[in-house]
């Protein structure tokens, strides 16, 4: 009796996920760039914070910064380039962003921590071998993807519906888009007085999130799943500032679609692009 | 010929041709399926453990990788660090954002909950400052307020709100020292 299937799947999702996360790599390496003189550059304002307490072994300085960002730059750009270099360049950026964080301690976020748990996603996926979209690889790293998504997703949305019905009326939601940090945009504050507006998308993020550890599995309901994640992070993106975490998440939205509707929707693609081709042939007589 | 692959990959290797391009197609070993199974309900189990841990607690450093509370929590108000040094000339108002411009995704780099409290950052900052202004001040003294927040209301500081001094650092003092090698 076979409990679980390990055919092959398509692997083809791999290239692009892993040529999306070098590309928010990169960025957020030249962004940290910015603050490098203020922070790393600062020897009055050095901070021994858990949990690495790396401040009490190695006080980073403006230099090694410079050189860690370059090497996180030179990393990520391995990821975007592919094939052999995907590995080298992800622990290369990994180790250099990681030694930054820490060094500094006070700026570790949700998105942080969670590509640490794609790097360990990419580390047993087939993302580094060329030609993905020719090749079935096993389903093992996908799961090991889906799981992490839906510890994440799951948990908040669950803790939202557990312990603050505020998200249900949407008064929690409006606060959020008022917060003088993290939202206060013009968009966000308009929304945010109406209530209209802040309920259903209160209904639709606690939905999202509560149902997606259960229906991301399952073929049928995979896709609609993962549009309303596409929304609700377009939404998150548009009405607040929390940095990559939207698009760390959609980066490793096509590893997370199903494999059969992910090859059949590059498959039409690919019929597209050949009728594409073909119209603009010009036949010389 | 395939290199070799990790025992993810090895097993049922078939590669087959076709419309004239190469498919390759293989999936885990059935001798290592046991342990990847066991490996990934680990994983289950973890993700199930840290969330179970209840809500509003301190969460544990060990399940800080897979505690995900983002915006949960109701924020009805926001705070705000204010400081001042003691000049020969008085009590000044700081511009903490003029001398420490760094800002995260979360807002200045010293304006987060973790400064708006006694503690050793704060009394890095306070000797920061001290070093930083140009008049040399005798102390410094930092506070904290809170603003209420309102839906459909933009969020700004209450210039009225009710500053509670947490921290006055005489300069003087030796600030905590961090004994890494600078490099």
């Amino acid at each position: 009796m076979v409990l679980v299937n390990f055919a092959p799947v398509w692997a083809g999702p791999w290239r692009l996920t892993g040529a999306a996360c070098g590309a928010i790599g990169v960025v957020s390496a030249l962004a940290t760039a910015r603050g490098i003189p203020d922070v790393w550059g600062a020897t009055d304002m050095v901070f021994d914070e858990s949990p690495f307490h790396l401040a009490r072994y190695w006080i980073l300085s403006e230099t090694t910064a410079l050189v860690l960002v370059a090497l996180a730059v030179v990393g990520a750009t391995g990821m975007i380039v592919g094939g052999r270099l995907f590995r080298a360049g992800m622990l290369l950026w990994l180790a250099a962003t990681w030694i930054l964080l820490a060094g500094e301690a006070l700026n570790i976020k949700a998105h942080d921590r969670l590509l640490v748990w794609i790097a360990a996603a990419f580390l047993i996926s087939p993302v580094h071998e060329p030609g993905l979209s020719q090749k079935w690889r096993s389903p093992v790293a996908r799961w090991f993807l889906l799981i992490v998504f839906a510890g994440m997703y799951g948990s908040t949305g669950w803790l939202k519906l557990l312990y603050e019905p505020g998200w249900l009326r949407g008064d929690v939601l409006a606060l959020h888009l008022v917060h003088p940090t993290f939202g206060n945009g013009e968009l966000a504050v308009w929304v945010s007085g109406q209530p209209w507006l802040v309920r259903p998308m209160g209904w639709v993020t606690v939905l999202f999130e509560t149902s997606f550890p259960f229906l991301i599995w399952l073929r049928r309901t995979n896709p609609w799943c993962l549009l309303l994640g596409v929304g609700l992070h377009l939404g998150i993106a548009m009405l607040m500032d929390v940095g990559k975490f939207s698009w760390v998440c959609l980066a490793c939205y096509p590893v997370l679609l199903h494999p059969e509707v992910a090859k059949g929707q590059w498959r039409k693609f690919q019929a597209w692009r050949i009728r594409s081709n073909s119209s603009r042939t010009v036949v010389v007589v | 010929m395939p290199r070799a692959l990790s025992p993810l990959s090895r097993g049922s290797r078939r590669t087959r041709y076709v419309a004239g391009i190469f498919h390759s197609s293989t999936t885990t070993a059935p001798a290592f399926r046991p342990v990847v199974l066991a490996l990934l309900a680990s994983l289950v189990l973890y993700h199930v453990v840290c969330f179970a841990i209840p809500y509003g607690d301190d969460v544990p450093t060990w399940a800080l990788p897979a505690r995900w509370q983002m915006f949960t929590e109701r924020s009805s108000s926001s705070g705000a660090l204010h400081a001042r040094v003691l000049t020969p000339s008085g009590w000044q108002e700081v511009n903490l954002e003029g001398m420490f411009p760094t800002r995260w995704e979360s807002g200045l780099r010293v304006a987060g909950k973790r400064f708006r409290a006694k503690g050793r950052r704060t009394y890095t900052l306070a000797h920061s400052i001290c070093q930083r202004h140009p008049e040399a001040p005798s102390a410094v003294e930092l506070s904290s307020s809170v603003s209420a927040k309102q839906a459909g209301v933009r969020s700004i500081p209450d210039e009225t709100a009710v500053k509670t001094r947490f921290l006055v650092w005489n300069c003087r003092a030796e600030p905590p020292s961090v004994g890494g090698w600078f490099w």
